[in-house]
């Protein structure tokens, strides 16, 4: 499997930590959670506090048995300021070797990204040193596969883990090979057979289509690429136009034009991890050009000189997008231009680079934001303050609420009540699902888009066909 | 020639605070921020904006750029270099894991240029207007205007992708450490064949091209015409007194491939997935990781002060009309 570099094993973007380590519990496909170090648990009536009993027959790589302390000291060291990981947890209540309770002010408590690490080998290192620790290139772990060695800038390799407490994994050993950022190396790796497996860029997509080696698998998830309007500006201020230049969007073409399969979930407004894998998802705006037409005639926007662009006392509907790169965003967005121009709007195109792109949404520092839209960053891109100039108190109420709450099903209530006024005020379009793309050799099974698409969470459960 | 050195040395200092400087606070400016890693979308868990705000008071951001500025300088002048805000490890072991895997390849590719590049200068222009000499100028054009990392993938499609005879990317096999020593070398070496042959004969063209122009006009040179009257062989006035002074501004030249050298070559590196210098450097950027950007923008400065200084003092070994003690003035 290709992959960046050593890094990726490290508790940060990529689940090639599954491949080691446990998580309390994960979420299946249905959005149900299902114990994996955690046997099973309760939680307080208003979801703050979860208790979890832990199985006793999971042991780390070394034999020493993994306990309730080991979990402790994983959130109290993810959570240290000197380790600088991002991640804040209160700090858990050991009751017993196997009983835990972790409490959790802003969210379920079940933490079902986390994984644990020994606390027996670690506890003694310096969190100031967490980055450069030896254990990420010779880990010591409790999941399906098991260290075996580490080539620095080359390779690290695992195996099965006899002594898993689960079902022995049928890929009796993993190579992850290290080809750096650039997404050239990993698809020539892949198309050499020097990898079975390797994360690309959407742009490769028409070539490895069109192999019959390869299948392609998209991981998606509540998040999309979206634009969003900036909606204090007086192109985009009348919830009207907004909504109109939804209509004007055909998302199931977007999905054609980007060779993205079509059975990807085309929707709209916000919603939760558990109702997207609940296949809970809000029925999105149609495409409806006429309709579209009609709102923006209604809203003064018309073409009266004959060029195709609609204009209003005199100024033509013209704006300019920045666009993210990364993530088939340019392409995306010469199609969106293309779409917009049907219905007489004309948008530009501001290519920029993605920690460019989060400047210019922080300080609204643009007309229309093409990138990549969070489920979790409601707050910040709708709530008070909002850089978009986002203006609906009963939004700002609604994730003020979401805030205060921990309990998952008034969340999904939230998050269903928000997307009923995002269809009359919508402050950005989702144009299109998904976030990665995973090309992987065909006799690779056990995968599936949506929800079994990404190999490094689901490494433990894939087989291999003989070549 | 010490005296010489060290006044040009001396001469550097202002020179290199002044690029760093200059550097430190034009990145600064430029839009992004390196906190702006903790918002990837590939990142699976939202991050809280105050542990942001705390991560960023830990490297110092919080403050004035001029503060930044000299506690940077500070830092440097004691040898430290900073944590990388991305890798979130110290910038000088970084620095020393890539700078060999560069200088493999780069000193080997400065070898190929200088062997092929000189080689084929001097057979063109010894024989000029035939039809060796044709082939190879056109040759050299057509190579020389070949982007780089054009050729690259081209040269990995074929001769890894299609004919699987080299590795499409890395420094080593799998196997590496299973192998004997010359095994090792073995290895090491074919995996540094496609990209060095990028490097080292792209930059050949250009060499052979400026070898045998400059030869060319040497071989029309009072004294070469006076070496011949003399009776010295075609070869002896060729190779003793020609090509040793057409070498004299190519001498320059290699002088001041030292940037390159621990440079290293940004593209190249990335499609071959080599850990060097050049990658570093272009994910530093991407990343907005400054630690390691004034790191490498720190030593290309030395390095381009050093190289010239090593130009200069060559260039006086080689060429007796070169001097660089200050002359008398004329009465």
């Amino acid at each position: 499997m290709a992959v960046p570099n050593a890094e990726a094993v490290k508790p940060d973007a990529w689940d090639l930590d599954y491949l080691m380590f446990l998580p309390l519990a994960t979420q299946n496909e249905r959005g149900e959670l299902e114990g994996r170090l955690a046997r099973s648990w309760e939680h307080s009536p208003d979801h703050r506090e979860y208790t979890y009993h832990l199985r006793t027959d999971v042991r780390w790589d070394d034999g020493v048995p993994v306990t309730a302390h080991d979990v402790k000291f994983t959130l109290d060291l993810l959570s240290h300021p000197d380790a600088a990981t991002g991640y804040r947890f209160e700090s858990p209540t050991v009751l017993d070797d196997s009983t835990i309770v972790i409490r959790s002010a802003d969210g379920p408590g079940y933490l079902d990204d986390i994984v644990y690490y020994p606390r027996h080998l670690l506890e003694e290192l310096d969190p100031k040193r967490f980055w450069q620790w030896d254990f990420w290139t010779h880990p010591v772990g409790d999941g399906p596969y098991r260290f075996v060695r580490y080539v620095p800038q080359t390779m690290m390799e695992f195996e099965a883990n006899p002594a898993y407490y689960g079902a022995k994994p049928r890929i009796a050993r993993v190579i992850l090979t290290f080809v750096g950022e650039a997404g050239a190396a990993e698809l020539t790796a892949l198309l050499s057979g020097d990898a079975d497996i390797a994360r690309a860029d959407l742009s490769q997509l028409p070539q490895i289509a069109s192999d019959p080696r390869f299948r392609i698998y998209h991981k998606v998830g509540p998040g999309a690429r979206a634009i969003y309007w900036k909606c204090d500006h007086p192109l985009f201020r009348d919830p009207g136009v907004r909504r109109a230049l939804t209509l004007a969007l055909d998302r199931r073409e977007l999905l054609q034009l980007l060779n993205l399969p079509g059975d990807l979930p085309v929707t709209d407004g916000v919603f939760t991890d558990r109702q997207f894998r609940r296949r809970e998802w809000p029925e999105p705006l149609p495409y409806d050009p006429e309709q579209a037409r009609v709102l923006l005639d209604a809203a003064g926007w018309v073409d009266r000189d004959g060029d195709g662009i609609r204009e209003k006392a005199g100024r033509p509907y013209r704006f300019t997008a920045s666009v993210g790169n990364g993530f088939g965003m340019p392409q995306l967005a010469v199609y969106v231009q293309a779409q917009l121009r049907r219905v007489g709007v004309q948008m530009e195109i501001q290519l920029l680079e993605g920690s460019v792109m989060w400047g210019k949404l922080r300080a609204g520092d643009f007309e229309a934001w093409m990138y990549i839209h969070q489920s979790g960053s409601l707050r910040r891109d709708f709530g008070k303050g909002n850089p978009i100039g986002y203006r609906n108190d009963g939004v700002f109420d609604l994730i003020d609420r979401l805030t205060a709450t921990a309990d998952p099903h008034e969340k999904d209530r939230l998050y269903a009540r928000l997307t009923e006024i995002f269809r009359t005020d919508p402050p950005f379009t989702r144009l299109v699902s998904g976030s990665t793309t995973w090309f992987v050799h065909r006799r690779v099974q056990g995968l599936s888009t949506p929800f079994r698409s990404a190999p490094d969470t689901y490494m433990g459960d894939l087989w291999v066909e003989p070549r | 020639v010490i005296r010489y050195i060290a006044k040009r040395l001396l001469q550097a200092i202002p020179l290199l605070l002044g690029i760093i400087t200059i550097t430190f606070f034009i990145i600064r400016l430029a839009p992004g921020d390196p906190m702006d890693i903790y918002l990837e979308p590939t990142r699976q868990r939202q991050v809280d904006p105050e542990v942001i705000e705390l991560i960023r008071k830990k490297y110092g951001l919080d403050q004035p750029v001029y503060v930044q500025y000299v506690k940077w300088v500070a830092n440097v002048t004691r040898g430290d270099l900073g944590e990388s805000y991305r890798h979130r490890r110290p910038v000088r072991a970084m620095l020393a894991e890539a700078i060999p895997y560069t200088l493999q390849l780069t000193v080997l590719a400065l070898l190929l240029d200088a062997l092929v590049g000189i080689t084929l200068g001097i057979v063109s222009a010894v024989k000029q207007y035939s039809r060796l000499d044709k082939t190879v100028t056109i040759g050299s054009l057509i190579v020389y205007a070949i982007p780089g990392f054009w050729l690259a993938l081209m040269l990995v499609l074929l001769f890894s992708v299609q004919l699987g005879w080299f590795p499409t990317s890395q420094t080593r096999s799998m196997d590496y450490e299973f192998l004997s020593l010359g095994g090792k070398i073995l290895d090491r070496l074919w995996h540094l064949v496609l990209p060095v042959f990028v490097m080292g004969v792209a930059s050949a063209a250009g060499t052979a091209r400026y070898m045998r122009n400059r030869l060319l006009e040497v071989l029309n040179e009072e004294y070469v015409v006076a070496a011949r009257a003399r009776g010295f062989s075609e070869r002896t006035v060729i190779v003793k007194h020609a090509v040793r002074n057409a070498l004299i501004p190519i001498i320059t030249i290699y002088g001041l491939s030292l940037p390159f050298l621990l440079g290293g070559a940004t593209i190249i590196e990335s499609i071959f997935a080599w850990p060097g210098m050049g990658r570093l450097t272009v994910e530093a950027v991407g990343g907005r990781d400054y630690p390691i950007i004034m790191a490498t923008t720190m030593m290309a400065a030395t390095l381009t002060v050093l190289g010239n200084l090593i130009a200069d003092v060559a260039y006086a070994a080689v060429d007796p009309r070169v001097s660089l003690e200050a002359k008398p003035r004329a009465p």
